[in-house]
């Protein structure tokens, strides 16, 4: 994918986020592209790139979000960063690894959304925010990044940025 | 030493990206103005929504008129251009006599109520499935302001939070951080309208003798600005009183479906036309 290809993607991203995507709400829950876009990435092209995603993704998002300014920013860039790290361990990819992967990612990102707004706002139990949101969302991006990596990015064959330069490398086939 | 430097990079960006987060985060940085500085970016996004909601809009007629166009059978291919040309016709006419009837019905509540509105189109929701936001295409150049009531002939929607020059953001009541003041129709008990986790609302504060019941109508009671008294907000639903507490409170169920609201009315001001 070049760059202009995944400049326009990541323009379109945050308005498709909040426009078509609203027709596939599930109890009130929709798949989060821009996490999704994030972690790819992070996990194709590195940590670098992945945190730079975030932080314009999260910019993008927090201007057009509800929740306070700066955390979307926060909790995206870490999660390019960490997505990026974590590819450092892979060679390649699988459908599996990269539900997995998401669902791991989507859980901790949920969990920082919570901290941050809980500092700045509070007055919401993590429990419920678990049960209603970040539970549903993560299992909500799951699918989609299967879906995604199935019908796409699997099938593009895209090579890896430092794959297996981390001290832990586990090639899969 | 540079060598380490550059082998930690990755640790060293984190932490100034977490640093400056963190200042950015501050409670009282959020209350600063310094929204300006993504203006720009809001105004891509906000034109891009409403490209966006335009194509969904068209694309959905184009849609409806294929579903629709499966069962007619394969041999008569003129028949089916011409029941094609018409459905979408149709189906362009429905949509538009739909648009028309919504548009009336807020043209008529705009005309009958004691405070001036302005009609705005819905552009987009929030990004993000933690708060619930709408986009809508009126902004502080047509009036808008922060605090401002959005509402629609069916009931309340929310309240305004950021008012760009073209667009404005709006807080649902169904969202965690909105409240409205409350009261309920039959026994004229008063509370507060807060978000739930679930997406729906709740009335909170409501005297442990209040006599509400499942179905009673809860309307806005004037206390908190931007909303006139007597609006609609939703009827009652389950009533729970935990034992510590000093108030029962209740599951609201909302008179507007969030997610099919296409226009708005902003209540712009208060005062008493009549």
């Amino acid at each position: 994918m070049n760059r202009w290809t995944y400049g326009i993607i990541a323009l379109l991203l945050v308005p498709v986020q909040t426009t078509w995507l609203n027709g596939i709400e599930l109890h009130s829950v929709k798949p989060d592209l821009v996490l999704l876009l994030v972690y790819f990435t992070g996990f194709y092209a590195g940590e670098m790139s992945g945190l730079r995603a975030g932080l314009g993704m999260g910019l993008g998002t927090d201007l057009v979000s509800g929740g306070p300014f700066g955390l979307h920013i926060a909790t995206l860039a870490m999660m390019g960063l960490v997505s990026g790290l974590l590819g450092r361990f892979f060679l390649n990819t699988t459908a599996t690894l990269t539900m997995g992967m998401v669902f791991m990612l989507s859980i901790l990102d949920g969990i920082l959304v919570f901290f941050f707004h809980q500092w700045v706002l509070g007055g919401i139990q993590f429990a419920d925010v678990f049960r209603w949101t970040l539970l549903p969302e993560a299992l909500y991006n799951t699918a989609t990044a299967g879906i995604v990596f199935w019908a796409g990015l699997g099938r593009l064959n895209i090579k890896k940025q430092g794959a297996g330069t981390a001290s832990l490398s586990i090639p899969i086939s | 030493m540079l060598r380490q430097i550059i082998n930690y990079r990755r640790f060293i960006v984190l932490f100034l990206v977490v640093l400056l987060v963190t200042v950015l985060l501050f409670p009282e940085l959020q209350k600063r103005p310094f929204y300006f500085l993504g203006r720009p970016v809001v105004f891509v996004i906000s034109g891009l929504q409403k490209g966006l909601t335009w194509i969904g809009g068209g694309f959905g007629t184009v849609w409806n008129g294929y579903v629709n166009l499966v069962s007619v059978r394969r041999e008569n291919e003129q028949l089916r251009r011409d029941l094609a040309r018409l459905q979408n016709e149709t189906i362009r006419l429905q949509e538009d006599a739909h648009a028309n009837e919504r548009l009336q019905e807020l043209l008529d509540l705009k005309k009958a109520a004691a405070y001036h509105g302005l009609a705005a189109a819905v552009i987009g929701r929030d990004p993000s499935n933690w708060y619930r936001t709408l986009m809508i295409d009126k902004g502080s150049r047509d009036g808008v302001a922060v605090e401002m009531g959005v509402i629609t002939p069916a009931g309340v929607v929310g309240r305004v939070i950021k008012a760009e020059p073209a667009v404005s953001q709006v807080l649902l009541i169904t969202d965690r951080n909105g409240a409205v003041a409350a009261l309920v129709q039959r026994t004229r008990d008063e509370g507060l309208v807060e978000g739930t986790e679930k997406g729906l609302a709740r009335i909170k504060y409501l005297s442990l003798l209040a006599d509400v019941k499942q179905g009673d109508l809860v309307l806005t009671s004037g206390l908190t600005g931007g909303f006139p008294k007597g609006f609609p907000i939703g009827t009652l639903g389950r009533i729970t009183k935990k034992e510590p507490d000093l108030f029962k409170e209740a599951e609201v169920t909302p008179n507007v479906d969030f997610s099919k609201i296409e226009e708005v009315l902003v209540i712009t001001s208060l005062d008493d036309r009549k």
